[in-house]
C-alpha cells in the first residue's frame, strides 16, 4: 500500500503570487542541503540581505528530499523561481542525493519547457562551504536569469 | 503490474482547454508503481497544468485527489463530493480506472492522462519491461518460463526467426534479448532441447482479447 | 519417386538437376508494366521465380497478384507468404485462391516486423496492427494439410487438395547457431520440401552448418538452395555484415570489392564464384539468386555459371 508522503508540505507556502509583470519585485525560493553551508548562524536572517528581490530559504535535511512536485508547487503558487543548492556529486553524504536532485531538477526543466514556460525558472548549484553572501550571490544570478527571460517573453 | 505512460502535455492541455475547474485523480496502485499516476505524479501535474494555463493568461483551479485503487467502486466513492465542484476530471489511472470514474460519474467528462500500454515487471528502479500479453492460454511451461507471446516481437511459438542479432538481441529493438535465444539457452542448460525440437501447434487466441470482450462470472463469489 | 505436386521446381529437383530460383520484387503500385518487364527479362533463366510478400513491411503489389502475372507470362512463381499481415483464415483463403490461379509453390516466412517499413525516405505503416496468428512453421503444416489431407487448420475439409510444393527459409548462421539446424529439422518435420537460405558469402562457415544438417539426415529429406545476393559495393557488403542477422561476409571479400576499379563487375564475378563454390558442397540441390531491383543482371550471371539452358520437363 502506498503511504502518502506528506512531510513535503513543509517546503511549500501558498501565497498565490501572480508575478511575471514588469516592475513587480521578483521572488525566489532557495532550498539548500544542510551540508552545503559552512557554519553560518546568519543564515536564519538571510532574507534581510536580499535587496532587489524577495528571498525565502529552507534547509533540506538531504538533497534527495527534493521532488518535482515541490518545485512546481512553489512556482505555481509562491515564487518566480526556485534554486536548489546541493553538494557536488562526489561530496554527497547520502551518496546518491545530489545525483537524484540533479535528475529531478532536469526533469522539472523539461516539463516547464514542454508547457512553454521555459527552463530559466529553476536552477541547480552544486557547491560546498557556502556562506550567506555566497547564497545571496547564487540567488541573485538566478533572479537575473528569470528577469531577462520575462523581458524576452514580454518582447515577443 | 499494469503499466502506463504519461501522455504528452500538449495533448492533455488541449483536452483541458475551456474548463475552469479541473480535478486530477491519481491511483496509488499500478500507476503509482510505475511512477506515472500516483500521488507524487498528481501533485506534480496539478501545478504544471496551472502554470501552463497561467502562461496563456488563463486562471484555472486545479484540485487533486489520489485514490487507493481507481478500479474499486468503494474508493471511487471517496471523491463524490469533490467531483461536484469541478467541470472536468483528468484521471491518471489506467484505462480501467478512467472507466470506473466515468461509470460512477456519467455527467462529468473524465479524460485519461496516461496511455495504458503493457503488463510489466519492474526489472530494476526505473526500468519496466513487458512480461505478459494476457493471451488467455498460458503455455509458460513449454517455454521454460519465458513468455514468447509477450516478449517475442512476432509471438512465435516455434522461434527464433532469422532476426536474432549476433549479440543475442532482437533486431527490432536492441534493448531486448531475443526471447527465443534465451529459451533455447535455458532448454540446453537443463538438457531438455527435445521439448522445443518438436513443432508447436497453432495457438488458440480465443480466450484472450481476440475472443471478444470478457465478462466472467463466478457464482460462488457473487453472493 | 512420386511427385507431390505438378510444380516445375519439384520436377527439376526430382530429376536430379541443380535447380535455379531467382527473386522478383513486385512493383510499388497497381500497374503491372514493371513486373511484366521483369518477367520478360528473366524468362527461362530459372526453374522458379520467388515473388516477395510486402518485404520489409513495405506495401507493394501483393505476392498472389504478382505471382499470377508471372504465371501468365509463362514463368513459374514461388509465392512468398509472411505471417505478419494475415490470420489463418485469410492465409488459407489466399492459398486456395492462389492454387486456383495456377500457383504451385509457396515459401513460408515469419515476415519482418511492420516497424521496418518506416525508414529512410519511407513513412511506411509503423502504426499498423500485426497479426502473427500462426508462425512460419505452423504455416508449413497448414499447407501440408491442404495438400495431403485436403483439410483446413481448424479441421474442416476442403473440396479438393491444394497441392503446393512447400518452401521454408533457413538462417544457418543466426544466433543461436546450434539450434538453427534443429529448427531446420522442425521445418522439415512440418513439411518443408525445399529450403532457401539467408545470403551466403562465407563458404567455409556455410560448409560447417551444412555438415551439421547432413549429419542430422536433413539433406536427404529436403532440397537446400543457398541464397546469394549479388553484391554491388563494398559498402553494401559491409552493411549486411554488420546489420543483417545471419549474414557473414569474409573481410577479404569486402577488401576485394573496395580495391576494385569496377565494383559492379567485381560483384558479378563474386556471385559466379559463389555459385560454383556452393555447387561443390554435399547436400546442396540448387541455388537461389537475388539481385535486388536489378533483376536484369541475372541472365548473364546464370549463363556465366554454366547453368543455362534450364531443363524443360
Amino acid at each position: 500500500m502506498a503511504v502518502p508522503n506528506t512531510n513535503w508540505r513543509y517546503f511549500i507556502i501558498n501565497t498565490n503570487n501572480n508575478s511575471k509583470s514588469a516592475g513587480k519585485k521578483l521572488k525566489l525560493v532557495l532550498l539548500y542541503c544542510q551540508n552545503c553551508v559552512a557554519n553560518n548562524r546568519d543564515i536564519n536572517l538571510i532574507a534581510t540581505k536580499a535587496k532587489e528581490f524577495t528571498l525565502r530559504t529552507a534547509v533540506l535535511p538531504c538533497s534527495s528530499k527534493i521532488q518535482a512536485h515541490i518545485i512546481l508547487k512553489i512556482l505555481d503558487n509562491e515564487a518566480d523561481g526556485v534554486e536548489i543548492v546541493v553538494c557536488p556529486d562526489e561530496k554527497c553524504h547520502f551518496l546518491a542525493g545530489s545525483i537524484r536532485a540533479k535528475k529531478r531538477v532536469e526533469y522539472v526543466r523539461r516539463l516547464l519547457d514542454e508547457i512553454g514556460v521555459g527552463t530559466d525558472r529553476v536552477g541547480l548549484t552544486q557547491e560546498i562551504d557556502l556562506s550567506c553572501d555566497d547564497l545571496i550571490e547564487i540567488a541573485s544570478r538566478r533572479i537575473a536569469k528569470i528577469k531577462s527571460s520575462y523581458e524576452e517573453g514580454d518582447n515577443l | 503490474m499494469i503499466f502506463a505512460e504519461k501522455k504528452p502535455m500538449a495533448e492533455i492541455l488541449e483536452k483541458l482547454t475551456g474548463y475552469k475547474k479541473i480535478l486530477v485523480v491519481g491511483c496509488a496502485t499500478c500507476v503509482s508503481e510505475c511512477a506515472v499516476g500516483g500521488e507524487k505524479e498528481v501533485e506534480t501535474l496539478a501545478p504544471l497544468i496551472s502554470l501552463a494555463f497561467k502562461e496563456k493568461g488563463l486562471h484555472i483551479e486545479v484540485f487533486t485527489a489520489t485514490l487507493e485503487k481507481q478500479c474499486e467502486y468503494e474508493f471511487v466513492e471517496e471523491i463524490a463530493e469533490k467531483i461536484e465542484n469541478v467541470d472536468v476530471v483528468l484521471s491518471l489511472g489506467c484505462g480501467i480506472g478512467v472507466q470506473a470514474l466515468a461509470e460512477r460519474f456519467p455527467d462529468k467528462p473524465i479524460y485519461p492522462g496516461v496511455n495504458t500500454s503493457a503488463l510489466t515487471i519492474r526489472e530494476e528502479a526505473g526500468v519496466w519491461a513487458s512480461r505478459c500479453a494476457a493471451c488467455g492460454d498460458c503455455t509458460l511451461a513449454d517455454t521454460f518460463g519465458y513468455c514468447a507471446v509477450a516478449r517475442c516481437a512476432k509471438s512465435l511459438m516455434n522461434g527464433p526467426c532469422g532476426g536474432t542479432r549476433k549479440d543475442g538481441k532482437c533486431e527490432l529493438n536492441e534493448e531486448n534479448d531475443c526471447i527465443w535465444n534465451l529459451i533455447v539457452e535455458r532448454a540446453e542448460s537443463r538438457g531438455e532441447l527435445d521439448s522445443i525440437s518438436k513443432v508447436q501447434k497453432p495457438k488458440s487466441w480465443s480466450n484472450g482479447r481476440h475472443g471478444g470482450p470478457k465478462k466472467v462470472i463466478d457464482e460462488v463469489q457473487r453472493v | 519417386m512420386k511427385l507431390k505436386t505438378n510444380s516445375n521446381l519439384e520436377k527439376v529437383l526430382a530429376a536430379g538437376h541443380f535447380a535455379v530460383t531467382v527473386e522478383i520484387g513486385p512493383p510499388k503500385g497497381p500497374a503491372p508494366g514493371k513486373i511484366i518487364k521483369k518477367a520478360n527479362t528473366t524468362k527461362g533463366i530459372a526453374d522458379a521465380f520467388n515473388v516477395t510478400d510486402n518485404q520489409t513491411a513495405v506495401v507493394r503489389m501483393s505476392s498472389i497478384a504478382a505471382s499470377k502475372i508471372l504465371h501468365d507470362e509463362g514463368l513459374e512463381p514461388v509465392m512468398q507468404m509472411v505471417c505478419r499481415d494475415r490470420n489463418r483464415i485469410a492465409m488459407q483463403s489466399d492459398l486456395l485462391g492462389a492454387y486456383a490461379l495456377g500457383i504451385r509453390n509457396c515459401l513460408c516466412l515469419s515476415g519482418d516486423h511492420q516497424s521496418f517499413g518506416a525508414g529512410g525516405k519511407l513513412k511506411g505503416h509503423p502504426g499498423s496492427k500485426n497479426v502473427f496468428d500462426i508462425d512460419s512453421i505452423q504455416l508449413i503444416s497448414v499447407i501440408k494439410g491442404l495438400r495431403d489431407e485436403a483439410i483446413l487448420q481448424g479441421g474442416d475439409s476442403i473440396d479438393s487438395p491444394a497441392a503446393f510444393f512447400i518452401g521454408a527459409a533457413w538462417t544457418p548462421l543466426g544466433q543461436p547457431e546450434k539450434f538453427r539446424t534443429i529448427r531446420l529439422a522442425k521445418k522439415i518435420e512440418a513439411g518443408a520440401d525445399f529450403i532457401q537460405t539467408q545470403a551466403v558469402y562465407d563458404i567455409d562457415r556455410f560448409k560447417e552448418t551444412m555438415k551439421r544438417a547432413e549429419d542430422m539426415g536433413l539433406t536427404e529429406k529436403t532440397a537446400i538452395l543457398p541464397g546469394i545476393i549479388v553484391p554491388k559495393s563494398a559498402g553494401m557488403l559491409n552493411y549486411m555484415n554488420s546489420n543483417v542477422p545471419g549474414i557473414e561476409v569474409p573481410e577479404e571479400m569486402i577488401n576485394r570489392m573496395k580495391s576494385s576499379s569496377d565494383p559492379k563487375a567485381e560483384g558479378l564475378k563474386i556471385t559466379v564464384e559463389l555459385i560454383n563454390a556452393i555447387k561443390e558442397i554435399p547436400g546442396i540441390k540448387g541455388v537461389h539468386l537475388q539481385a535486388i531491383e536489378t533483376e536484369y543482371l541475372l541472365p548473364d550471371i546464370i549463363k556465366s555459371a554454366g547453368l543455362l539452358p534450364r531443363p524443360k520437363l
